[in-house]
């Protein structure tokens, strides 16, 4: 249901927004813009209603999907990161460039490159830890 | 192509939606000359005609302060701005705002309702005692005035939160975090 409505609101808010399009950037990043910035305020104001952090629900797993999957895994690890960084994350991820994220962001391309190097480390030494730990308790079993 | 169409689509709702809102004004502002003909109409009683007056210019700068806010408000819509402009553009607005409901607004209801005292007392005097319509005048006042304070304090308190967060999330950006 949250997802819908995150759906909705940045709906609405590219609707809203296009009378200030004027290609300056292009239309990728521009609804990437509009969607991330939506998106922080609404997670915000999930926060307050509810009294916790919420996590992006776009990227909340399908229960479908095993618990153990790497994609599950990969989401349950950007989810523990500061916003900023699950927004880089999540930006790389969709396979923007450094100078699209740095269009959608505001940071510059120097501090991206600086931060995504430093969230693959810490991604992958706590992906390593989480299969080491799911070794050992298979392991046991 | 596509991307013109949908502007002139929504360029048209948008008018269509302003025009709602500054029925708002509209309403407010047809009230503002009622009260000024009270103060005219009501020259023999001072009270009144003073009342009369004050009414009709806090609702005629209460009309202009809230268009001010709602100004302010509307460049929220450049919600296309990159993470880091939009965060401060929103940044901006919470300090006006919260410089709204504490300096402004929270004198604009204890203003009007002096206005509106003044502009009742004498003919509440009539029928009560000069002690009674005081003290009943008085009371409705600290009703009134708590239960708007009340509220704004609320939502000055929503509003000093969001913005720590703002500038959490902007010291991060910023490295700073």
């Amino acid at each position: 249901m949250e997802r819908q409505d995150l759906l909705q609101e940045i709906a609405l808010a590219v609707w809203t927004a296009l009378p200030n399009f004027r290609g300056q950037a292009s239309e990728r990043t521009w609804v990437y813009r509009i969607a991330h910035n939506v998106a922080i305020t609404f997670s915000a104001r999930q926060k307050r209603r509810d009294g916790v952090e919420q996590p992006f629900d776009a990227i909340a797993p399908d229960p479908a999907i095993k618990d153990n999957s790497p994609r599950v895994v990969l989401i349950d690890a950007i989810q523990q990161l500061k916003p900023v960084d699950q927004q880089l994350a999540l930006l790389y991820l969709e396979g923007l460039s450094g100078t699209e994220i740095s269009e959608v962001t505001g940071l510059t391309t120097d501090n991206i490159g600086v931060r995504l190097n430093r969230l693959k480390r810490s991604l992958a030494s706590g992906l390593d830890r989480k299969g080491t730990a799911d070794e050992r308790t298979s392991g046991s079993r | 192509m596509h991307l013109k169409l949908l502007q002139e689509k929504r360029r048209s709702l948008h008018d269509f939606v302003e025009g709602a809102s500054s029925n708002t004004y509209l309403l407010v502002l047809s009230f503002a000359p009622l009260f000024a003909l009270g103060t005219w109409k009501t020259r023999v009683s001072a009270p009144m005609r003073i009342g009369n007056l004050i009414v009709m210019v806090v609702l005629l700068a209460g009309a202009l302060a809230t268009w001010l806010y709602k100004r302010s408000e509307k460049r929220l819509d450049r919600v296309d701005l990159n993470l880091r402009d939009f965060q401060r553009l929103l940044l901006q607005f919470i300090d006006r705002s919260i410089a709204f409901f504490k300096g402004i607004k929270f004198w604009f209801a204890p203003l009007l309702f002096f206005g509106i005292s003044l502009a009742a007392y004498p003919a509440l005097n009539h029928f009560w005692s000069q002690s009674l319509c005081i003290v009943a005048l008085a009371l409705v006042f600290l009703c009134f005035e708590c239960s708007v304070w009340m509220c704004d304090l609320g939502r000055v308190r929503e509003l000093e939160r969001r913005k720590i967060e703002i500038e959490s999330l902007l010291e991060e950006m910023d490295g700073s975090k």
